[in-house]
């Protein structure tokens, strides 16, 4: 990510950048060094005037296997304190959704996931994203967003501040994130 | 409730989020924090049931008419938790969780607004988990996933299903929920 966000929260105590991830195993006597579900502040490091101000994150614990994580700026879905690849068929849940920081790649890995603030390490779809629009889960791809309409599939509480044409693997898509949700819309709107 | 939220903010206290304050600004004794102040709070409760960490925020209660108790659903109207009923549907106040007894109002105490809860209320209904949660037309305090028209609440789904035997318990995950005011059951 172009973005540098560090933790600056003095719940942490020493300043963290939300790209690590974290492998534990409670049983072992290696518990997660923070809290699951725990939001806290960070703060973009990057200098000039692409520095994107403070965002929130949350700490979360990866998923298994085919709905894990495998790199930051995908889009997943927080179920409980875990971290989903977030996929159309989930649609009409209503968990939380945010991007990932870091790749939460298995169920022994946790990291941090943004849901509040400006993000721009998001990745595109291929497709001509629309300032402002709705966002959409896309049907062929886990873990992206697109602007155009999917019936059923729209998240509530994000949007792109710019119009940007990007290819999948590019990762730099910029989004405006305020807590957001699937609102499970069956109407396109 | 199982879970055991503590305040562990750096600038406050270690409270139990349960506590609820009696106050009267006209005899001196003011509110032990402001009002709408947001903070969070871990579970300290050991083994595989703990929560992790949540976000609550501290209310005045409304009156005892309209009090709330440990895990109804509230309405934050201004600084005051009230408890959601369908008659407020249509409003677009903030919902939250009341984590102690919100009976009187020159009493004051945390609404959790963010992360899981196992202390939340709802009705002799199942709740399925994942699915959108409504308020209830018939109970204050209660929510339920049998759609209502009108009453669909955003940023709340029930984390585990309940039957319709749970005694009126559910677990929930917050993410600061608000009403949808939408007239489409969906």
């Amino acid at each position: 990510m172009a973005a540098n966000f560090i933790v600056a929260d003095p719940i942490i105590g020493v300043p963290v950048p939300v790209s690590q991830t974290y492998t534990f195993n409670a049983t072992a006597g290696s518990p997660p060094p923070f809290p699951l579900g725990l939001q806290v502040q960070a703060v973009d490091n990057q200098s000039g005037s692409s520095n994107l101000g403070a965002g929130r994150f949350q700490f979360c614990q990866g998923y298994s296997t085919a709905s894990a994580v495998s790199s930051a700026g995908q889009w997943v879905q927080v179920r409980g304190n875990t971290a989903w690849l977030l996929l159309h068929a989930q649609s009409s849940s209503r968990f939380p959704v945010g991007v990932a920081a870091g790749p939460l790649s298995n169920t022994n890995v946790c990291g941090w996931v943004q849901v509040q603030g400006m993000a721009d390490y998001v990745r595109g779809n291929g497709v001509d994203l629309a300032a402002g629009n709705p966002l959409y889960i896309i049907a062929a791809t886990a873990g992206v967003l697109q602007t155009v309409a999917s019936a059923g599939a729209q998240v509530f509480g994000a949007a792109a501040p710019n119009s940007a044409a990007l290819a999948l693997s590019n990762g730099s898509w910029t989004v405006q994130l305020n807590y957001p949700g699937l609102i499970g819309l069956s109407a396109l709107i | 409730m199982a879970a055991n939220f503590i305040i562990a903010e750096p600038f406050m206290g270690a409270v139990p989020v349960t506590q609820t304050d009696s106050f009267d600004v006209t005899a001196g004794s003011h509110l032990k924090h402001r009002l709408g102040l947001q903070v969070r709070a871990f579970d300290n409760q050991t083994g595989s049931l703990n929560l992790g960490a949540g976000v609550f925020q501290y209310c005045a209660a409304s009156g005892a008419a309209t009090s709330a108790g440990r895990g109804d659903w509230v309405q934050i109207v201004g600084r005051s938790a009230i408890p959601v009923d369908a008659a407020n549907s249509e409003s677009r106040f903030p919902l939250g969780v009341a984590a102690g007894n919100l009976s009187r109002s020159d009493v004051a105490g945390w609404v959790q607004i963010q992360g899981l809860v196992d202390y939340g209320k709802c009705t002799d209904s199942a709740v399925v988990a994942g699915n959108a949660l409504y308020v209830c037309a018939g109970t204050t305090g209660l929510l339920l996933s049998n759609s209502v028209n009108g009453n669909q609440v955003f940023g709340a789904v029930a984390f585990t299903s309940a039957s319709s035997s749970a005694s009126r318990a559910a677990s929930y995950q917050l993410n600061y929920p608000r009403m949808l005011g939408s007239t489409q059951a969906f």
